[in-house]
């Protein structure tokens, strides 16, 4: 737990304007360079300040020898060094009354045989100067929006509205990725670390009343308080989505064949359970985080289950209905008088019998039929929407009639699964992302961000939110 | 430390959470006397802290529709007893319902705090491994939800086969009397109840194992 100064020490941290890089080095290939690197070419703003009595300069910047001799002295401390010198510069930093710092270093309690003891120390002076230590064991933080690119690897940073926090720095980064192949911005990624200090509760707290994210996406292998973090969820997830990501899963297998009843849980079954009670919304893989929080980021949950698809070829709806209408879904058919408008928006070549899925076949990828029957649909009494389009390089998309057509509808819930080649799909995609209509590029990945999206709606009605 | 099944079952009572009426037999006579007291058919078992799993050593006679059948029941189970365990008693309990047969358990985890679950009951629990799990404190929406995980439920509600519908308010109603006495209770470490018979008109813990902390 930290304490109520530690809490707010943590949210100056997480925009800090002044930060030193203590084990900075102008080595490529060493950590040291990392944070150095990635703020200065990130757009930051506020002050970069490497720390290294070797140097006196470095990537054009003023290189201190201590952090004694930084005046005024930064917010931040990102400390690039051993775990026995970390430690000790923790201590001066929280004699400094810096207010956090960053532990990059592993090696603590999960390796070393010495590492309780250090990690005791370094409790011991967290609390001493009610200071929050990040990680240790942990690629840091970037508080994208800010400019703020903290972290020692490389990050898409594109800023946006999904806050991606992780117990696995290289999960973390996947699922970065993946968001980035979705052209969704982040607004942070952290790296929790170890959580010696600062664990996952304490990060969603920091953030949980910032407007500017729309959904949180977790990666979690195991805690050791999961009480602590199923609370934080409770206390964020009325106000902003949260996605998780479980990792380590198997033991359970073993455990649950414990014989009496209490013990069949299984630690993931208790896990499970807990996400849900808490109203996260659990996924399988790292494109599953960034797909669901992408969704949950930029929709608005619907306020029902009735769905309508609209498509031109039957496949990828089918598929898609499958996992749909298994999570509770519902396609109730369009009345005659909407039936017959969408007849007339196709024309004469009408091939198959109208219903929902509306499957347009043929004359569906004519831009033209295509808007004209979204156009009918929008105005029916569903709840959400799947809009699949098939890319051809030869045939534009009706992408400015999509976001027109649906920006008139804000009440309602819609999920573009724009399908195609990454090269063919790619700009699409963010065009659409830019312009606030959510888009993905299978099948399947649009059933996923819709059944994210009810359980949202689910949550809400659940917890009297609406 | 375990309680003995008749104490369990007491202590569940005083809290409200519907049981089974069941008796202390102190001998034969006084078994047939219970039997007609509580009405037949009744059940007799073997009341044991050490052994828990009742069915595994032979310590239930279910059905005992007369007072000959229930002195022949009482002689078996006391000669079960002089080889098991002498310390155990043995109950006279009315017969269940036919009804739905649920598990609802409760533990308070190490790391999870108090955790309620429910799963279809009886044998069958270790088998099919259909059970769900909620933290505790929970609303009865919660509850439902969980309820709703289990694979079995929809069935079970339905009724299945020869087995009335369980009905869904009785059964949410003794879980959440069930988690009121947990969290009210610090020295409970786990409870069992395996079964809870569900009807269309009511749900019953027909056994119950209590774990203390000792």
């Amino acid at each position: 737990m930290l304490t109520p100064l530690m809490e707010w020490k943590l949210k100056r941290a997480l925009r800090a304007r002044r930060i030193a890089v203590v084990g900075a080095s102008p080595e490529q290939l060493s950590i040291g360079m990392g944070p150095v690197f990635n703020l200065a070419n990130s757009g930051f703003t506020g002050d970069i300040i490497p720390v290294n009595p070797k140097y006196d300069r470095m990537l054009g910047l003023k290189c201190y020898s201590d952090m004694e001799s930084i005046e005024p002295p930064p917010d931040l401390a990102i400390l690039v060094l051993n775990p026995r010198l970390s430690v000790d510069m923790a201590e001066r930093a929280g004699k400094l009354g810096i207010c956090a710092v960053t532990i990059v270093v592993g090696g603590f309690n999960e390796i070393r045989t010495d590492g309780d003891a250090l990690n005791d120390r370094l409790r011991e002076i967290a609390y001493r100067y009610e200071m929050p230590v990040i990680g240790p064991n942990t690629l840091g933080f970037s508080s994208v929006r800010e400019g703020l690119n903290g972290i020692f690897w490389h990050l898409p940073n594109e800023p946006g509205r999904v806050a991606v926090i992780s117990q696995s720095g290289g999960v973390g980064l996947s699922i970065a990725n993946c968001l980035e192949g979705l052209h969704c911005g982040l607004s942070h990624f952290i790296g929790v670390g170890n959580r010696t200090v600062v664990d996952f509760g304490d990060y969603l707290r920091a953030l949980g009343e910032d407007s500017g994210i729309g959904a949180f996406a977790l990666f979690v292998e195991g805690v050791a308080s999961p009480r602590s973090l199923y609370e934080a969820i409770c206390e964020v997830a009325a106000r902003t989505p949260v996605v998780v990501y479980k990792g380590g899963k198997s033991e359970a297998v073993s455990k649950a064949t414990v014989t009496h009843t209490g013990s069949l849980a299984g630690e993931y079954r208790l896990y499970r359970a807990m996400f849900r009670q808490a109203g996260a919304f659990e996924v399988e893989s790292s494109q599953e985080t960034a797909v669901a929080a992408k969704a949950l980021a930029m929709v608005r949950a619907p306020r029902g289950n009735k769905l309508c698809a609209l498509t031109f070829t039957a496949g990828p709806c089918i598929v898609a209905m499958d996992r749909l209408v298994m999570n509770g879904w519902e396609l109730p058919d369009l009345n005659a008088r909407a039936k017959a408008k969408v007849v007339g928006a196709i024309g004469e070549k009408t091939p198959v019998e109208i219903q929902n899925p509306v499957d347009l076949t043929g004359p569906g990828f004519v831009p033209k039929v295509y808007t004209g029957v979204l156009e009918t649909v929008l105005a029916e009494d569903y709840d959400a929407y799947l809009l699949v389009w098939n890319c051809n390089p030869f045939i534009r998309p009706p992408l400015i009639e999509l976001v027109s057509f649906i920006a008139k509808h804000p009440e309602k819930s819609v999920v573009v699964a724009v399908l195609g080649s990454f090269n063919d799909t790619g700009p699409h995609v963010r065009y659409l992302s830019s312009r606030g209509v959510c888009a993905v590029t299978t099948p399947e990945d649009g059933a996923l961000a819709l059944n994210a999206l009810l359980s949202r709606h689910r949550f809400l009605q659940r917890e009297g939110l609406r | 430390m375990i309680l003995p099944e008749h104490e369990a079952n007491r202590l569940l009572s005083d809290a409200g959470i519907p049981v089974m009426a069941l008796a202390v037999a102190t001998g034969p006579e006084s078994a047939r006397e219970a039997a007609g007291r509580l009405g037949f058919p009744v059940a007799l078992k073997l009341s044991s802290a050490k052994y828990t799993h009742k069915s595994e050593i032979g310590g239930i006679r279910l059905n005992l529709n007369n007072a000959d059948e229930v002195s022949g029941a009482y002689a078996e189970l006391d000669s079960l007893r002089n080889s098991l365990d002498p310390e155990a008693g043995i109950i006279v309990e009315a017969m269940a319902p036919k009804g739905a047969e649920l598990f609802v358990g409760y533990q308070r985890h190490e790391q999870f705090g108090p955790v309620v679950s429910v799963g279809l009951g009886g044998v069958f629990l270790e088998l099919t491994g259909d059970v769900a799990f909620r933290l505790l404190p929970a609303k009865r929406a919660d509850l439902r939800e969980m309820l709703q995980e289990l694979k079995s439920w929809p069935k079970l509600n339905r009724g299945f086969r020869s087995i009335p519908p369980a009905n869904e308010d009785h059964l949410l109603n003794l879980i959440e009397c069930v988690a009121k006495f947990a969290l009210s209770r610090k020295e409970l470490a786990e409870l069992d109840l395996n079964p809870v018979i569900v009807t269309p008109d009511g749900a019953w813990a027909a056994d119950a194992r209590i774990v203390l902390d000792s």
